[in-house]
């Protein structure tokens, strides 16, 4: 009977469909709420949620005042914040990059004395999570007087043993023959990476780069430990301080939210095929 | 020597910041060392004897591994039943997985901070429930409610990452498989229990296990959300170790519950290694 398996098949569909727009409705609301909230003045917040209606997702007075005073904020105004969350992942990005890459070269290509040893070792401090580390970390930056300094964020995250070992295995797969023509050439081996081995790994590097700002611009504990100042302090340390001292400007909080959202968001969706390789890639072999 | 340049700056990142810390975090764990106090006295086994009697410890003790079950029960299923939903040659593939993978980049401290609202008496959610014509509930102002409105949380955020590892797994499958198995006959749920699950078995291994030692460190969320409360119902491991040191300054005690901490995942890490080891093949 084709027609009552077609029938059949239309309505698997659709219950498919119907499942799937249910829960994608439960993922993008939160946002939404959280942009209108942030579009309409403080005393609108909570007076359309009940009873729902569209009145909930728009805003009955639309302003952008709260974005305004964001950034007109004293002592800093938020894009203070914004420009250290910034600075720090980019520094981030930049040097790990660079670290990490050129150590992962070496445990691919270089013979060396202990290499197998040394690996091991560097693998094996990526066991230790990081909230087990925060505390000694924080008495080390405290002697070296980083408390409250660019360095405190900056310096302790460029070595990553995941990105060494993510980029050697993919050093590894570029065929030998490309590195030893260059050398031939008369390339150092500094020569052979620049010019060989890191534009045959651009898809790895951009993961790598993404998964480490993302990492950076997330990164909560850490800062709210080793620069709790207002000078120094980044976009989600800043964000929690809303939520926790000050309390009440909703409106102030949900446009913060946004702008820390943006950027990122943004960024994954024009970027998304290296940032779901990178997934897989720390997933599955990680 | 070429290989000590290329390795120097990832070496000494690595020894500074990392082992030289760890090495200290165990000397300091036998000691009483408070920021507030210059003295250190070596008082051995004293902050693990003292961990062990701690009834808030116990308790942090006792929500983390509740919090981590649940989540990861809650978690691993989802994830599935997603990639599963997703593999049935949607239209609209990218868009719906782009959907559920938003709140995977997006901050734990904005997330946190969007469903705290959410949660609130006269958040969100109470609005949904009573449009519903159901009653209000107290959420995270409720000893029993706050820890399951924790999990639910922390599961719309990172189900997305989770079922990607899934979706991975379930692409890697032949279809080849599939296919001579339906010329033997086979119905649809045995072909899902006897290929794909099977198959799936290292996805499901990293995503229980990653998701467990991820669940184990929760911390934002509690910092954010609850303060540990009400009535210590959310205190957590990670957020009673950071109660400890960077409000009371006691950073020896702090240092022990950190490698209880870390005792409890390099356990859990073992296990991932243990079954990852044994795969099917076929």
């Amino acid at each position: 009977m084709p027609t009552r398996s077609r029938l059949q098949r239309t309505a698997t569909k659709s219950t498919l469909y119907l499942m799937l727009g249910g829960l994608t409705l439960a993922w993008v609301t939160p946002y939404v709420w959280m942009l209108a909230s942030s579009l309409r003045p403080q005393a609108e917040i909570f007076q359309y949620v009940t009873p729902l209606s569209w009145k909930t997702f728009v805003p009955q007075s639309f302003t952008l005042a709260s974005y305004r005073e964001l950034f007109a904020l004293v002592p800093f105004p938020f894009s203070r914040y914004v420009f250290n969350s910034i600075f720090v992942a980019l520094s981030v990005t930049t040097l790990s990059l660079i670290v990490n890459a050129l150590a992962a070269y070496a445990f691919a290509r270089l013979e060396f004395p202990g290499r197998s040893v040394l690996f091991a070792v560097f693998l094996s401090t990526m066991i230790v999570p990081f909230e087990v580390l925060a505390i000694p970390l924080y008495l080390q930056i405290r002697s070296f007087g980083w408390v409250n300094t660019y360095q405190a964020l900056i310096i302790p995250w460029i070595a990553n043993p995941l990105g060494i070992f993510l980029l050697r295995q993919f050093f590894q797969e570029i065929p030998r023959e490309l590195e030893e023509a260059a050398r031939i050439d008369g390339c150092s081996y500094v020569g052979a990476f620049r010019h060989v081995v890191i534009p045959n790994s651009i898809p790895a590097l951009v993961a790598f780069a993404l998964i480490r700002f993302q990492a950076s611009w997330d990164a909560f504990l850490w800062p709210l430990i080793a620069a709790p100042s207002a000078e120094k302090r980044v976009i989600q340390v800043a964000i929690a301080s809303f939520v926790t001292e000050v309390q009440t400007r909703w409106d102030l909080t949900f446009a913060a939210s946004v702008v820390a959202t943006l950027p990122v968001a943004a960024a994954f969706l024009v970027l998304q095929r290296y940032y779901v390789q990178g997934v897989v890639m720390s997933g599955l072999k990680g | 020597m070429t290989a000590a340049g290329f390795l120097l700056p990832a070496a000494v990142g690595i020894c500074l910041f990392s082992i030289l810390p760890i090495a200290q975090a165990l000397r300091i764990s036998f000691f009483d060392y408070s920021l507030l106090s210059p003295q250190q006295t070596a008082t051995g086994l004293e902050n693990y004897e003292r961990a062990w009697a701690d009834p808030v410890f116990q308790i942090a003790l006792r929500n983390t591994l509740l919090y981590t079950g649940l989540l990861v029960c809650v978690q691993t299923g989802a994830a599935l039943a997603l990639a599963l939903l997703l593999k049935q040659r949607v239209a609209g593939l990218a868009f719906f997985r782009s959907a559920f993978f938003v709140p995977v980049v997006t901050s734990l401290v904005v997330v946190s901070t969007v469903w705290k609202l959410m949660y609130n008496s006269q958040g969100f959610l109470n609005g949904l429930l009573s449009t519903l014509g159901l009653s209000p509930q107290p959420f995270l102002a409720s000893t029993t409610q706050a820890l399951p409105s924790l999990v639910v949380m922390s599961v719309w955020k990172d189900v997305g990452f989770y079922m990607l590892i899934f979706l991975a797994g379930l692409q890697a499958i032949s279809v080849e498989l599939y296919e001579s198995a339906a010329i033997d006959g086979t119905t649809r749920w045995q072909s899902f229990t006897r290929i794909t699950l099977p198959l799936l078995r290292r996805a499901a291994v990293f995503v229980v296990v990653v998701g467990t030692i991820s669940a184990f460190k929760i911390f934002t969320p509690v910092y954010l959300m609850t303060d540990g409360g009400p009535a210590d119902s959310t205190m957590v491991l990670v957020f009673y170790i950071f109660r400890t040191a960077f409000r009371y300054f006691e950073m020896g005690y702090a240092s022990a519950m950190s490698f209880i901490l870390l005792a409890i995942v390099l356990v859990l890490t073992l296990v991932q290694f243990r079954l990852l080891r044994t795969t099917v093949e076929y």
